[in-house]
Formats: C-alpha cells, structure tokens, sequence
C-alpha cells in the first residue's frame, strides 16, 4: 500500500487521491470489487493489495454491517450435478450467488468451519477444500485427520484460526477414531503459509458432537466434554496458535451438560444457548475470559413442534435467525415473540449445519500466488 | 464552555482568498489543523490552499451542524441525506476536502454516498465518473470478467 500511496501525486491532477478511492472501494461488495479490478492497472494493484483486503475485511466484519453477512447451507442432493450451495444475506435473506468449487466432480459436500470469509468444505468425504465463496478461490487442505478415509462416522471438531499480528490462516481439526481396539483423538493443525500438518496427540477431552469452532478474536471455540458420557463435565476450549495447545475459557456455573448447550460467536462475543424443557435461553460473554460477564441475552420459547430449534445469528434489528426442524429457517423477534418463516428451505447432514461467514476479499492461496 | 465568556474563534482562509470566522468547538473536528489553532496562535489566519471557499463554506455548516448538541439524532440523519445530494464533481471536492481536514465522520458519509453510487456501474462507466483512462488491453479486461460472471452469473452477465 505504501507504495500505491506514494504514486498517488502523479494520479491527483486528473483524478481522485489513490488514498480516497482506497477509502471508498473498501465499502463495496466483493462483486463490484471484482468487476472494478479491470478499471486500471492501479485500481488492480490496489484492490489485490493487502492493507486493502484486511481494511474491506475490517468493515465487512462491523457488527453493525449487515449486509456483508451471509449464512451457506449445501444441500444434500447426491449424485446431482447441480450447484448444491445456497447462501443468503443477513438483512434481506435474498440469495448471493455462491458457486462450489470442482462443481462437477463431487457427490456430497459439507461446511464444517469458517472464519473471516473462508469456508472449511469437507468433499466426498475425502478431501478438505478452504474456500473464498465470494471470490471462488480455494485450496486443497491435505492431511487432516492423516488422510483416513470414513472420518464421517466420527465426531468430529472444526476450526479456522486467525492469527491477526501475522496475518496467517490455520485450520484445526479432531476427530475422535479407532484403529484395532484403541481409540484416539487425532488433532491436525494444518499451516495455510506453510502447507504443512502437524498432528497432536494426548487430546484429554471427549469430542461429544461435531462441531464448527465459534470464532472469535481469531480463534475457535468448542465445547467438549471432560467424562466419557454425552457431554457431561463440559468445558469450553480454544486452540491458542502461539504454543499449539488448547485451553479452557471460563464457563458459567450452570453449564454443566453440554448436550444441553450450544457454543456460537455473535457480534463477536461468545455466546452460550442452553436449552431447556419448553424454552431456551442465550447467554453472552460480554467481556472475554471474565467469568462474571455471562449475560442473559434473550429468552425464546421453543414451541411443541420445533424440537430443533437452533441461533445462527442475529440481525441488524437484534432479531434471532433460527435453524428449524424440517429444515426450515426463521427470524424470532424477541419483542414481539414471535417466530417468522423466511421461505428458506435447507437440507443439512451430519451435524454440521448451516455456516456463517463474512463477504471478503481473502484468499486461501494468498501466500502461494497471486489470486 | 461558560456563556458570558466569549467565543474563541478561529479564521480560516480559502484557496480563492475567502476568510471564515470559525468557534474553535466547531473547528476542532478538523483533525489535521487542530494544532494550529490549539497552539495559542489565536488571531491569526489559516491557510487552507486547496479548498475553494464554495466547498470550505459547505465543510463549515456540516461541521456546525455536528458540533450543535441540540440536534436530535433524526434530524441530523436527514441533514447527512440533504448534505450529499449534490454534483459528483463537489462531492468529490467534499471528500478532497473532508480527507485534508481529516474530518473522519464527514470522510465516512461522503465516501459511503460515492461507494453506494458506483456499487453496480460496469468499469467503463466508473472510468468515466473518476476520470482515469484505461490501460488493459480488450484481452485484459474480459478475462477478468469471465472470472466474475463464472461466480456471479445473475446481473453481471447482462452487463
């Protein structure tokens, strides 16, 4: 950028400062930003940059910046050729254009993590792709799990971790699995600058359900249980890049099942969901890692029929987007109480359901070549 | 700030040698001078050489506007709607100046009203608004719009 900015004198006398335009592009959707890379070499230059890409990340990311919000579903349709995504807005709940990469070379897809605009895809149960839906970029994750083929059967825990200070990508992935009579947890820490795996053994917690880790300050979360029963002496963990382990962050002291609990990132908070007999109640960490600021956020009914009754997310109102049974997604107005159907049908598989991401300019090759 | 006290001002100086009398509460949202006037350089007269009194004069109200406690947040929204519907060429000139001054709320509205006005223009139109020319050979240019209709084929593919 420095170097763009510094050339902006010989571009001022028959036009705008690179300085300004860098101020204005950074508001726009990955779409015109695209199209606008073929206006001139310096508007190329400035939009594939990196200062531009963290800066219309930055904005995108505004908790108050809905529009750049999106949630993704794959359908599960196997065998068809067709395009099997479908992502939506947070503030219109219209259709984006999403298109899977290798479009006609897989049966089945899952999202399983995703963190600043980078999805997690596990393909045909064989391969992990990382991928910009935005932008179409994406690469091959090789390694996870070793390789093992049929890691579907197990439970498994999904990450992408940020690390802001050098700007490098990791994804983390476990899964519980069993050769001969053993059991053991694999833990796979994949290196996006280096593309190199490591594994990790001596996971001591129990992966209860498959899970997307909840971003936030860079890093996934999970709950994970400390028994061997279904999620009994849960615990919420976080991998911390800096010496490769995980540690625990402090949970209230009524969470003590997990199965009864779901662990999300809203507004970049960590949020805990309890679910009760008849009702549910979400809980936010309002400042991380005190243990005193767990705040009741809202208290929803579940109503007889929807036994699944899941928060993805919230909207620019403070309005609640629901997974529902049958596949179904809705808008739960806390006020008015009322749940509203958004005509949004999904078909997930697996426990790995809906995923939500942020529109941006990131690319999972940044440091092998150019997008 | 005491009502019996009188106001300090400030006096700003267009680049077509426009004087304005300022309160310094309302100039102190422009960032970038700040310290000329906070320096007790009071009296004297501040240059701005690249802002014509017709834009400064603008800067000035939207300034007083924001710096007037008493506005009610709706009414400063329409305002902020009022204050930007003008020619491209002045709100450009709005940001050049808002940019110099470093006045960031003022930079944030003028640039988010250019951003949502150029949001589906094609690249030859935006060529146009900004006045650049173009560079990229025909082979270039739809090489890079292959790779946005493949991922965006609603709009775009009419374009």
């Amino acid at each position: 950028m420095a170097e763009i900015i510094e050339n902006k004198s010989a571009y001022r006398d028959n036009g705008i400062p690179l300085e300004i335009v860098f101020n204005i592009l950074s508001r726009l959707p990955v779409k015109s930003l695209l199209q606008f890379k073929s206006v001139n070499k310096a508007w190329h230059a400035l939009i594939s940059s990196p200062e531009f890409i963290k800066e219309h990340l930055n904005r995108a990311s505004d908790i108050d910046n809905f529009i750049f919000h999106r949630f993704m579903y794959i359908k599960v349709r196997p065998f068809s050729r067709q395009d099997l995504s479908q992502s939506f807005d947070f503030s219109t709940f219209n259709k984006v254009p999403a298109r899977l990469p290798l479009n006609s070379q897989f049966v089945n897809a899952e999202v399983v993590a995703s963190c600043n605009g980078l999805v997690l895809l596990y393909m045909n149960h064989e391969k992990h792709l990382l991928w910009n839906p935005s932008t179409g970029n994406y690469k091959e994750i090789s390694g996870l799990h070793r390789n093992r083929l049929n890691i579907q059967s197990y439970n498994r825990l999904y990450g992408i971790a940020h690390d802001a200070s050098i700007d490098e990508y990791t994804v983390i992935s476990a899964a519980r699995v069993s050769h001969s009579q053993n059991q053991e947890t694999i833990v796979s820490v994949y290196n996006c600058r280096t593309n190199c795996c490591n594994y990790i053994t001596g996971f001591p917690y129990w992966i209860f359900r498959n899970q997307q880790g909840a971003v936030v300050n860079g890093a996934p979360h999970w709950l994970v249980s400390n028994g061997h029963g279904d999620g009994e002496g849960c615990a919420i963990i976080y991998f911390d890049l800096s010496n490769e382990t995980f540690k625990e962050v402090a949970k209230p002291d009524w969470a003590e099942n997990g199965s009864e609990l779901d662990l999300r990132a809203f507004k970049g908070l960590l949020c805990l969901v309890q679910y009760k007999r008849g009702y549910a109640d979400i809980w936010v960490m309002e400042e991380y890692g005190e243990p005193g600021s767990w705040n009741k956020l809202y208290s929803y009914v579940r109503s007889l029929s929807a036994l699944d009754v899941r928060p993805l997310g919230l909207t620019h109102d403070d309005e609640v987007v629901m997974e529902m049974e049958q596949s179904r997604v809705a808008i739960y107005n806390p006020e008015t109480r009322q749940f509203y159907d958004k005509n949004i049908y999904s078909c997930y598989n697996n426990g790995f359901k809906a995923v939500t991401y942020v529109e941006s300019l990131v690319s999972p090759n940044a440091w092998n070549e150019d997008m | 700030m005491s009502s019996t006290e009188a106001k300090k001002m400030v006096v700003l100086k267009s680049f077509d040698g426009v004087t304005f009398e300022v309160e310094e509460s309302v100039a102190v949202q422009f960032e970038s001078i700040r310290h000329m006037f906070e320096d007790n350089l009071a009296g004297s007269v501040i240059p701005l050489s690249n802002i014509k009194s017709e834009i400064l004069s603008k800067v000035i109200d939207y300034c007083k506007r924001h710096a007037d406690d008493t506005t009610d947040e709706e009414d400063l929204k329409a305002f902020d709607a009022d204050f930007v519907k003008v020619e491209h060429g002045t709100l450009f000139d709005i940001i050049r100046a808002a940019n110099y001054l470093n006045i960031k709320s003022l930079l944030d509205l003028t640039c988010q009203t250019v951003a949502d006005m150029i949001k589906g223009k094609t690249p030859a139109e935006i060529r146009e608004l900004f006045n650049i020319s173009d560079e990229f050979t025909p082979e270039e240019e739809e090489e890079a719009s292959i790779i946005t209709r493949f991922i965006y084929m609603d709009r775009y593919a009419d374009c």
